[in-house]
């Protein structure tokens, strides 16, 4: 395995970790404000479902970035790739868009998904409202998905 | 498809009030409308909501005593001409499990304090004295507490320098227990001496006779009381069988609950009802009033503009499901478009993207067939089971287009997501393109139908031309074509987008802002990518499923456990997949595709009907 490979798998490792960690926190928070209301009104289950796992895209994304990763290098279905220094520290820095903005936008959606879900609680009618703001913030992490993508499969190999 | 309604207003004489609230009730088409608008009156809390709510808490106290649970539970069914006239057997029955249920908890109240005074008098036992006998003399003081296990030493040293007498007695927590019996002249000095040393004064329970006595009679009347207890038990399992009973009870007060709670304006010898009626069950409902009097004025008018109806929709069997989703998000507002058809087909082609997989599709048809034959699911939660058995069906359809079988790759039409991940990827994002599409067309349909052809020109048809233009810029065969339409697109969006801004520096600035709207179309469609990644995912788990199980299957020991891992992670995987694709599937439908064309604000029609909580009434002579 050449230093390029390492370098490249750690930029898989990068985008899978931290954005699946933004994404465990904003899950998590959703989660714990969405059992309070459950307890309550357990009918609110369905709507609060679709609250809470909305800061879970950020982890998909980083997911789906390490994976075009490792199949762009070849650990993953194919021949790897001997790649140099410099390509591999493209692939880090093109894990770095998602695994950043994915890790922090996790933490910040959760918490407006949390204000959703205690608005929710109060009325119910106003749950899409709450889903719309809360996807709001996701933008800015499918911009750093795109730019992951995009630098990703603009490196030579 | 929404169906219009009819706001009905019905007179009537007094005398008819009960027979017609009932008819109402039992043909379930009259929904009432609460009287003025305004500070909503409080609810008044009758005798028959106090019984409404002592059968339920019943309900809640019969089912602990129930033999058996089954695991899915059949409602009682129970005819109509029965259900009404109440169950006066039931009702003794109730009365008689209320007494049941104040017994059993004075029975349980009763053990408690007895086994706490036995507790407390515990360490006291060996003392052969009645506690009441323990009063000072005339020349002695007594002291009883407790020597803490540590301070024990000191405090008994400590008694020495005086002239007193200790009894030691048994041990509890606190330590052990004595009586010390000392002069009055010394009594100050020793108890405030011995209490900084850690002595902890305390007396013991206020009873009468020895301890030892004391417990033995307790324990006499405890043994008592667990038997009763036992009784009242086995007499509440012979009656938790009438379970079903008390459940036809509940539902009985509740719907003389309902009628009793009809907003309605009266006057000396009339009563005035208003409500809302589906236009196409208008005539259900007058021979329900027919039916009970012939002296009546009913009165049905096209809703007003400021008026809100509620929302009723009709649509197939099959798209008749998918309204959960879409009513999950907001009802449909009256006399708009109910986008349900266009979201049901959506949902359930997106959906079975996100799982594809033949495996999972048919292991989903199965399993949700065999519950809905076991379980029975009723209302909004049959619509949501439903949806999922459809789903299993475009589940099985992607997972042959992608070749994937649990997990595995075989012979894919298309291709394969794990193999072509960037094809994937495309096709995904032109999924997106033409679930927005159909969103933007709708609005134009719209636009177009109340005459605004240009609107629709310039909001929604110029962005389709720029971002097919985008599209086609990434194939070198059609980059040229692409160039000018999205160039095309650019400049209408850039002249137009402004148009109903004052002053020409507004128009300028509107038509800029206007082109930054790509971006918000940029994200919206890199948001379909979720489809690639949770089918992605769902490949992956599975192969590393079938991966860990072909590691162990070498014996056959091997194999068992490789069928176990097999059953137990695909079911798994099964499982978060089927979440995943609920959850984003709804997300992309209410942020990417609503929001290009629909508004909801409707709110449901619950008329005045023989539903019940717990039973299905049966009623023979519904005209449905």
């Amino acid at each position: 395995m050449t230093m390029g490979l390492a370098l490249a798998i750690m930029g898989a490792a990068i985008a899978a970790t931290f954005a699946g960690i933004g994404s465990a926190y904003g899950v998590q928070a959703g989660g714990k404000a969405a059992a309070g209301v459950v307890a309550e009104k357990p009918e609110l289950f369905g709507r609060l479902l679709v609250l809470q796992a909305l800061p879970g895209t950020q982890g998909i994304y980083g997911f789906l970035t390490a994976i075009l990763i490792m199949v762009q290098v070849g650990v993953v279905g194919g021949n790897v790739v001997d790649l140099s220094v410099t390509q591999g520290l493209g692939y880090l820095v093109a894990g770095l868009p998602i695994g950043i903005v994915g890790w922090w936008s996790g933490i910040y959606q959760g918490k407006t998904a949390v204000a959703s879900i205690h608005m929710t609680a109060k009325d119910p009618e106003a749950s899409a409202r709450g889903i719309t703001m809360t996807a709001l913030v996701e933008t800015y992490a499918i911009l750093a998905l795109l730019v992951s993508i995009l630098l990703l499969y603009g490196i030579p190999v | 498809m929404l169906i219009p309604m009819k706001k009905v207003t019905l007179i009537a004489l007094k005398e008819d009030k009960e027979a017609l609230l009932l008819a109402l009730q039992r043909c379930g088409e009259f929904m009432v409308i609460d009287t003025q608008e305004g500070e909503p009156e409080e609810k008044v809390i009758t005798q028959t909501d106090e019984k409404v709510k002592k059968t339920e808490a019943l309900l809640g106290f019969t089912r602990k005593f129930r033999e058996k649970k089954p695991l899915f539970e059949d409602r009682p069914i129970v005819n109509y001409e029965h259900f009404i006239k109440g169950d006066a057997k039931t009702k003794a029955l109730v009365e008689k499990i209320e007494v049941i249920q104040t017994d059993l908890a004075d029975c349980e109240s009763d053990i408690q304090v007895s086994e706490n005074q036995n507790v407390q008098l515990e360490p006291w036992k060996t003392m052969d004295l009645p506690i009441e006998k323990i009063k000072d003399t005339s020349n002695v003081q007594l002291f009883t507490g407790y020597l803490p296990e540590k301070e024990a030493a000191d405090i008994l040293e400590a008694l020495n320098q005086y002239t007193c007498d200790i009894f030691k007695f048994g041990r509890n927590d606190e330590g052990q227990a004595c009586l010390i019996t000392v002069y009055h002249s010394e009594s100050g000095e020793l108890i405030n001496d011995i209490k900084n040393k850690g002595f902890i004064e305390a007396t013991p329970p206020n009873v009468k006779g020895k301890a030892q006595t004391v417990i033995q009679e307790n324990n006499k009347a405890l043994e008592a009381l667990h038997e009763k207890r036992q009784q009242l038990s086995t007499e509440m399992q012979v009656l938790a069988k009438e379970y079903d009973k008390i459940e036809v009870l509940t539902d009985y007060y509740t719907k003389i609950s309902e009628r009793e709670q009809v907003a309605m304006t009266e006057t000396i010898e009339t009563v005035i009802i208003n409500g809302w009626v589906r236009s196409d069950r208008f005539k259900v409902m007058k021979k329900a009033v027919d039916d009970v009097t012939d002296c009546y004025h009913l009165s049905e008018v096209e809703p007003l503009e400021d008026e809100k109806p509620p929302t009723v929709t009709k649509n197939n069997a099959f798209i008749h499901n998918f309204e959960t989703i879409t009513d999950m998000y907001s009802k449909p507002k009256p006399g708009s478009l109910d986008p349900a058809i266009f979201a049901g087909i959506w949902y359930w082609l997106i959906f079975g993207m996100m799982v594809g997989d033949v495996g999972y599709g048919v292991s989903m048809v199965l399993t949700i067939f065999i519950y809905k034959k076991l379980a029975k699911p009723r209302g909004s939660f049959l619509q949501l089971v439903n949806v999922l058995f459809y789903c299993g069906f475009t589940t099985i359809f992607w997972g042959i287009i992608f070749g994937s079988y649990f997990g595995e790759t075989w012979k894919p039409v298309l291709f394969s997501t794990l193999e072509n991940p960037m094809g994937m990827l495309i096709f995904t994002m032109i999924v997106g393109l033409l679930h927005m599409f159909c969103g933007m067309g709708i609005k134009m349909a719209e636009s177009i139908r109340s005459g605004h052809v240009l609107d629709a020109i310039f909001d929604q048809f110029s962005w389709m031309v720029l971002l097919v233009g985008l599209g086609l810029l990434f194939l070198p065969q059609t980059a040229s074509i692409g160039k000018y339409m999205a160039l095309g697109g650019v400049a209408v969006v850039l002249l137009t987008a402004g148009r109903t801004s004052k002053g020409i520096i507004g128009k300028i600035l509107g038509g800029f802002l206007g082109l930054y709207g790509i971006t918000s179309y940029m994200s919206d469609i890199l948001s379909y990518s979720r489809i690639f990644a949770l089918a992605l995912a769902t490949s992956v788990i599975g192969m590393v499923m079938n991966l860990l199980a072909g590691m162990v299957a070498v014996n056959p020991i091997g194999y068992v456990f490789a069928i176990l891992i097999c059953l137990a992670g695909h079911s798994f995987n099964l499982a978060i997949s089927m979440l995943s694709a609920y959850v984003h599937d709804s997300r992309l439908e209410y942020i990417e595709f609503f929001n290009k064309f629909y508004e909801g604000g409707g709110y449901s029609f619950t008329p005045l009907s023989m539903n019940g909580k717990y039973t299905d009434i049966i009623d023979s002579v519904k005209s449905r």
